[in-house]
């Protein structure tokens, strides 16, 4: 006979797998497969067009992964670029995004609006977007360099190249143009596709909106009675209460950045001379354009172990810093 | 308890209004910077190119007709692809905010053997690139027969797939921060798991489901890449398949798809207009805190 | 939930979602039993998808038992053709472009359409129907890989109202490289007087294949006569990169590059030739359509002559493949015949976006009321050459883009880069050539 107390245990476990469950019957029928199958390709030298047989694909171990790290210097490159653009995109993100939410969480007339358009960039996306930002970054044309121009900020760095003595040296020992020709160069190429991030942070905006809208009012009300300033109140309620919605954007900017692809991938193509070849658009470039299928694949695996490690490291940490109104016991 | 202040002067009204105008007058400039892309794709798409690219911009154009509007809209049945966009989105995000809610939920207030384990996995399914197994997923929907339908891409949605973990994960940190002596409260009460999730904890993670769905359908109605491996019949395209058939390499008119683009863009935010109300309207049922 | 609006809500948005499945596109034909189905895919711009629509329509009409499932693909072609051949459901007939064809023939997954194309009963006359770098495109190894049904190459194009409001003449036909950087100069311009330069002569191509005519012209090319060696060294290969570089730096009548990619830079380049901020640009008769539909005043004039006395262009081409596992081959031939025959054909030129494969149907491709003199771009292919494709096409074009860039940015030498190139595809790591069975 089984105790009524197990029976309970029991029930509540089969419960809990109940609500994962849909989640779970899609990981086993359309994810788990395919990577676990990449997993596989990473040991063999496959060219992804031909069948997988023993005809077409050769088992090479752990070659792929020994080429990566001893004869490939486009692997470091791209790992580089993008340890590059995440270092500045998840912080900056993170920033923004939180400052926005803060800004636009006030009760005034017209609030919809602004919500909306700050909202906008991450709605426009795709072609227009695009289109605009390489006028932007036209070097001789565009809409940056003009305002650089026209506040002088252009003419002050020419200045500082002409008289201070080392800037120039130093810029030429590290090939940096001035003024920036942005997209076309390789040391500016990478800072303005972080520009180009950090201007949609607007899908990060609206999540730390709806985390600030689940504060419950009642704490900022017996603050403010036991006499908390704004700023006060900001760092000992709104921050706390938004480390869950602040862990979960850390970690989903992390996989992110990480991951970054579309913009070198529509905008740049991974140029001017590979500075914004991140790590998917090389492994892209692997898997479809050289027909490395397998080694593709094996890069696909570095880059989940070093995704994973910095999420697990987040994971662990989150218990000394984000709290939980569901958990305090 | 607390001390309360004499405001014989006003002065922390007149303070509060000074700050609700200087927020304002910031708000303003900076909606200038991010409006700034809707408003060049609006006037590229109803004046000249080279107003558009006139330097010094001009900040107004000095022509405009709504020929490109017109254009964009015949050459291509963009009805159809309006129509299937709507299809596509809607029934997806009704799956991803179903799914979501009820995984995020589970991951957050279940209590059961390897729940950790596999929210790990739920995040480790977003850390590899969908390059890699792109071939894999093809053959999957081959097997079963839905290439060409819109099967591949509103089914997964149900069972967290097509970003589902992103959501799941987004539904997990809400539940988790609503106050337990809700739930404790329920249970006393004789309530299952199920009715405390559709009962009390959905209607107050409200603003999660609202950012859940607005960010669903804004990522299904841009989607390229899954309707562009599944479908292949022109009259299944959604509208950014359609998009993409006014940009060529060459000879293709920008300001025709600028044209489309924005018109593709009014539902959505028109969609999160009417949305965003929802996000502010969070927990304010400060009485039920005990 | 409980509230009565949440409800409303739910069973709206459940009427909403029923109506939609029941008032659903289908996108299945009406097949008769008599009907073979034929898939056929192909990419393009929304110009193109209405003409092969024309031409399949067309087909439709004179072949009653065949029915072809047309697959578009607006984006990412490649990846999607090498997606579909990999899991071995790639469409009986696809449009390929020259460019990876020699990659993609090491994998046997393209039929050889020797037996329908040089079969005494053909439609097609090989030998001498076809503009000879067509022919020459898709032949690998032996094999004829595709059926070849439009191209171009490449002319200068330049902005006549530019010119007019500059007091610039017009380009003639038969000039030389110095003549065009005298050109250019005269176009480009500091309108306003405020130090910065407002119209330059000439975009140059961040796309180096748009800058073979002149690489080509001055005496340097990229690989040996048979396409298994390097063979950009020399005081040639330094003279037409000084030559990519001073255009910017030197005579400095071009814009900075806004971005490596081609395909934007390009969109860009239009853009700047159409509102005459630069009066000149390559471009093949693809960009045509486009400046005809924005009301540009414009014209094609041939390459410059260079020292030797001789000039040169790119030119490459589309074509017709088979999947070597297509279920119905006759069927699949026919469509690709039709495609090359002269009624097709004289659509293709009617578009002008393209020049017309077959040979006979050039005419159609020339129209007296464009205002513009497209037959030039026929001329030019008594001195079109194929671009330097091997199936290692790739992973070279890399090595030299990158060169090319850092040339681009001013960061090094065109010695330089001409070493940095050799030494890329040189690299012992993994080197790309020579190649030993090449084409």
């Amino acid at each position: 006979m089984i105790s009524a107390q197990a029976r309970h245990r029991c029930r509540v476990q089969l419960q809990g797998y109940l609500f994962i469950a849909p989640w779970l019957l899609g990981f086993f029928a359309f994810v788990a497969g395919p990577m676990l199958f990449s997993v596989l390709l990473g040991f063999y030298q496959w060219n992804g067009i031909t069948p997988f047989d023993a005809s077409h694909a050769s088992f090479v171990g752990l070659d792929n992964y020994g080429r990566m790290f001893r004869h490939d210097p486009l692997f470091w490159k791209s790992l580089w670029n993008t340890l590059y653009y995440a270092g500045f995109s998840v912080p900056l993100g993170i920033c923004v995004s939180l400052l926005l939410a803060v800004l636009l969480n006030v009760k005034v007339r017209g609030i919809a609006f602004f919500r909306t358009a700050y909202y906008i960039p991450h709605v426009v996306g795709g072609v227009a977007t695009i289109m605009m930002w390489s006028w932007v970054f036209n070097p001789d044309f565009g809409g940056l360099n003009l305002i650089l121009h026209k506040t002088g900020i252009v003419a002050l760095g020419q200045w500082a190249i002409d008289t201070v003595p080392g800037v120039k040296t130093f810029l030429d020992n590290h090939n940096i143009a001035w003024p920036p020709l942005w997209l076309a160069d390789a040391f500016w190429a990478k800072p303005a596709i972080i520009i180009m991030s950090i201007w949609g942070a607007g899908a990060g905006m609206l999540i730390y909106l709806a985390g600030l809208n689940a504060i419950p009012k009642h704490l900022y009300e017996v603050a403010e009675i036991d006499g908390a300033g704004r700023v006060r109140q900001f760092f000992a309620i709104t921050i706390p209460m938004l480390t869950p919605t602040i862990f979960f954007h850390l970690v989903m900017n992390i996989i992110g950045s990480f991951q970054v692809f579309s913009q070198a991938y529509l905008m740049t193509g991974g140029g001017p001379d590979n500075a914004t070849l991140f790590y998917v658009l090389y492994l892209y470039q692997k898997a479809f354009q050289h027909f490395e299928m397998g080694y593709a694949s094996a890069l696909a695996w570095v880059l989940f172990a070093i995704i994973m490690m910095l999420t697990l490291l987040v994971i662990r940490s989150s218990r000394l810093w984000v709290y939980y109104e569901g958990e305090k016991n | 308890m607390a001390r309360v202040q004499p405001n014989f002067w006003g002065f922390k009204n007149r303070r509060k209004r000074v700050r609700k105008v200087l927020t304002l007058i910031l708000l303003c400039l900076l909606a200038l910077v991010f409006i700034l892309p809707f408003y060049w794709s609006v006037v590229a798409s109803l004046s000249s190119l080279a107003d558009v690219y006139a330097s010094p911009p001009r900040l107004w154009p000095s022509t405009l007709s709504v020929g490109n509007y017109k254009a964009a809209m015949t050459v291509l049945p963009f009805h159809l692809f309006i129509f299937n966009s709507f299809y596509i989105s809607l029934f997806s995000v009704t799956g991803q905010v179903l799914c979501a809610s009820l995984a995020g939920f589970g991951f957050a207030r279940m209590r059961f053997r390897g729940r950790d384990a596999w929210f790990v996995v739920l995040l480790a399914t977003m850390m590899l690139p969908a390059q890699v197994t792109m071939i894999p997923h093809y053959q999957i929907f081959r097997a079963l027969g839905w290439l060409d339908s819109f099967k591949p891409l509103i089914v997964p949605c149900f069972l967290g797939g097509a970003q589902g973990a992103f959501y799941i994960f987004l539904m997990r940190q809400f539940f988790k921060t609503i106050p337990v002596e809700l739930e404790e409260a329920a249970r006393i009460d004789g309530c299952s798991s199920f009715r405390i999730y559709w009962d009390i904890m959905l209607p107050l993670a409200m603003p999660a489901v609202a950012a859940v769905a607005v960010l669903g359908f804004i990522q299904h109605w841009q989607d390229l890449m899954r309707p562009l491996i599944y479908l292949s019949s022109h009259e299944l395209f959604p509208v950014s398949l359609g998009l993409n058939m006014f940009q060529s390499m060459h000879g293709g008119r920008p300001q025709y798809m600028l044209a489309a683009s924005n018109l593709t863009l009014i539902p959505i935010l028109v969609a999160f207009f009417a949305a965003q109300k929802y996000f502010v309207e969070g927990i304010t049922l400060t009485g039920l805190k005990g | 939930m409980s509230t009565s609006t949440t409800k409303a809500f739910l069973v709206g948005l459940i009427v909403v979602l029923v109506l939609m499945s029941v008032f659903r596109p289908k996108a299945a034909h009406p097949l008769r039993d008599d009907q073979t189905v034929v898939t056929f895919a192909f990419w393009g711009s929304y110009t193109d998808w209405a003409m092969i629509r024309e031409i399949v329509d067309l087909f439709h009409a004179s072949n009653p038992d065949i029915w072809v499932k047309m697959k578009y693909v607006p984006a990412n072609y490649g990846d999607m053709i090498q997606l579909m051949l990999s899991s071995d459901v790639a469409p009986d007939v696809f449009m390929m472009e020259d460019e990876p064809i020699p990659a993609f023939a090491e994998y046997e997954k393209f039929a050889d359409l020797s037996r329908f194309v040089l079969a005494p009963d053909s439609p097609v006359d090989w030998e001498d129907g076809f503009w000879p770098t067509a022919t020459a495109s898709f032949t690998y190894a032996g094999q004829i890989l595709g059926l070849p049904i439009w191209g171009g190459n490449n002319l200068i194009y330049y902005n006549r109202s530019m010119f007019r409001e500059l007091g610039v003449p017009f380009p003639e036909d038969d000039w030389t490289m110095d003549e065009f950087v005298d050109t250019c100069r005269a176009l480009t311009r500091d309108l306003d007087g405020d130090g910065v330069v407002d119209t330059y002569g000439f975009s140059l191509p961040s796309y180096w294949l748009y800058f073979l005519p002149f690489t080509w012209t001055l005496g340097a090319s990229y690989l040996n006569a048979d396409f298994t060696d390097w063979a950009f060294v020399g005081p040639e290969a330094v003279n037409a990169t000084q030559f990519y570089r001073d255009l910017r730096y030197k005579y400095r009548v071009s814009p900075a590059v806004t971005c490596a990619l081609p395909n934007l830079q390009n969109r860009m380049e239009g853009a700047l030739f159409e509102i005459g901020r630069i009066g000149m640009m390559t471009g093949g008769s693809w960009s045509s359509p486009g400046l005809l539909r924005g009301g540009v005043d414009f014209d094609v004039v041939h390459i410059p002559f260079g020292p030797s006395g001789k000039r040169y262009t790119r030119v490459t081409w589309d074509a017709l493949c088979m999947f070597y596992k297509c279920p119905h081959p006759e069927e699949a031939w026919r469509l690709m015949a039709f495609f090359a025959s002269e009624e097709a054909q004289g659509i293709v030129g009617r578009y002008t976006r393209s020049i017309p494969a077959l040979k006979a149907s050039a005419d159609t491709f020339i129209r007296p009321d464009n205002g513009w003199s497209e037959e030039k771009f026929i001329e030019a292919m008594e001195y079109a050459r194929l671009q330097p494709i091997t199936k290692e096409f790739m992973r070279m074009f890399q090595v030299v883009d990158a060169a090319y860039n850092k040339l681009l940015a001013n960061r090094i030498s065109a010695e330089d880069a001409v070493k940095m190139m050799a030494a890329g595809v040189y690299d012992e790591r993994d080197p790309i050539f020579p190649i030993l069975e090449g084409k």
